[in-house]
């Protein structure tokens, strides 16, 4: 109960952060830290994932200038879109396989929302919105290889402390014995 | 049996989106989200201004400049150009200069203060997110098109959408912001100034005949609804001429400092 309570809060926090924060930064507003962290928790199998795009997909909804449900149902189809590449397709779980997927699940994201506006634009449910465009390509191959980076630089920074962290340990149990 | 729950799972969460969606259409979600939004007005406002504050200061490390007076001679220069454009407006209409009293009270326009929340969630959009910051008056009483403008009077960008208590600004740079326009110059060149990929805008369509020139202030024709005349939106950077076009190409660049919106006017009635 306390964990699904941390990620609630953690899935309001972390879209306020993106709405009114990293939004303003440059490089920073390029990337989507939610759909970033919603992968992260696919992969580790974490049972709260569903929840945190929930919330996280409400609250962006909230400030959207696009119809309600579009960041959820995007969210939502990332999260068994990653589990199921992730499980059933990549046999290899290290760094380059977390990057085509990444790669897949922003491509995914963006595709669902667009297309979505386009058909409600076609049903004349929403306004006639030009959605698909050269702009909108450029900001979605930047988003991808921002992302790239900065997951780049996280495994490396978690893949060296890792290394330290473990001859330390052997080293300390070497003296120890 | 992993398979079983994986189906049990996805059709739990369509039907609560279905059951979501249903309950918005509805509005049975309107008070939560009405709080919800004023709850989070405040932790929202810090963070802007936390991520703008960030923004000038990597901007002065990186280029390293005297941003105090640069700022200050940058302030000058606004002043200048919109003193500069109210004296020729005025002229053009045949009426009498006033010394100046401040904005509001020279124009007598209805004004409604709103103040910037952050950028829509959707990360292909440039609209702002605004609240209104002024007791007197709710969304209910703005519409779509209404002017934006900073506190001196430089246009900053138009209501594209409400939502609810939620306000969304087009700044005029945006790609998809159209804002009929006239020169200040000889001619009174007049024309549609486009957003250009959320950094400047263009003025297409201008006659071979018009003479343009750098420097040369735009303003607002008046020509289009809700919109007053002579607001003033930028200076021509450059004028792009090809013999083998009939038309001419201004390069505008906007007056409003993109890193400074948080305070805002929306223009209720002139």
């Amino acid at each position: 109960m306390v964990k699904l309570a941390v990620y609630i809060v953690l899935g309001i926090a972390l879209a306020l952060l993106q709405v009114s924060f990293f939004a303003t930064l440059p490089y920073l507003n390029s990337l989507n830290f939610i759909l970033i962290f919603l992968v992260y928790l696919t992969i580790k199998k974490n049972d709260a994932a569903l929840i945190f795009a929930l919330i996280s997909g409400y609250i962006l909804d909230v400030y959207s200038s696009y119809p309600f449900g579009m960041h959820i149902l995007a969210l939502f189809a990332v999260n068994f879109l990653a589990n199921y590449i992730y499980f059933r397709i990549l046999t290899n779980h290290r760094f380059f396989p977390i990057i085509f997927l990444i790669t897949i699940c922003i491509a995914i994201y963006h595709f669902l929302i667009l297309s979505s506006i386009s058909v409600l634009s076609f049903l004349k449910i929403y306004a006639k919105t030009q959605v698909w465009s050269g702009i909108v390509i450029k900001n979605i191959g930047l988003e991808i290889a921002y992302s790239i980076f900065f997951i780049s630089v996280i495994y490396m920074i978690f893949y060296i402390a890792r290394k330290k962290l473990n001859i330390y340990l052997i080293t300390h149990r070497k003296n120890y014995e | 049996m992993r398979r079983a729950l994986r189906g049990k799972t996805l059709i739990i969460t369509t039907a609560v989106f279905i059951l979501l969606i249903f309950l918005h259409s509805i509005e049975a979600f309107s008070p939560i989200e009405n709080g919800l939004i004023k709850l989070f007005a405040p932790i929202q406002k810090k963070f802007f201004n936390a991520g703008f504050s960030i923004n000038k200061l990597i901007e002065n490390i990186t280029y390293k400049k005297d941003l105090n007076e640069e700022d200050l001679l940058k302030a000058q220069i606004r002043k200048l150009l919109i003193e500069n454009s109210e004296l020729k407006i005025l002229a053009e209409e045949n009426n009498l200069l006033k010394k100046e009293l401040g904005f509001t009270r020279k124009h007598s326009y209805e004004l409604v203060a709103a103040r910037a929340l952050g950028y829509d969630s959707t990360g292909n959009s440039t609209l702002i997110i605004l609240e209104i910051d002024d007791e007197k008056w709710n969304s209910g009483d703005l519409s779509i098109n209404m002017p934006i403008i900073a506190e001196d009077g430089i246009l900053i960008g138009k209501i594209a959408q409400i939502k609810g208590n939620q306000i969304f600004m087009r700044p005029i740079v945006s790609s998809q912001s159209a804002i009929a326009a006239s020169v200040l110059n000889k001619d009174s060149t007049i024309g549609v100034a486009e957003g250009e990929l959320n950094y400047s805008i263009k003025m297409r369509m201008i006659p071979q005949s018009e003479k343009l020139k750098q420097g040369d202030l735009v303003v607002t024709s008046g020509l289009e609804e809700k919109m007053p005349k002579g607001l003033l939106i930028g200076t021509i950077s450059k004028v792009e001429h090809d013999p083998q076009n009939p038309f001419d190409i201004a390069y505008i660049t906007p007056l409003y400092n993109q890193k400074n919106i948080s305070k805002l006017l929306i223009i209720k009635s002139y």
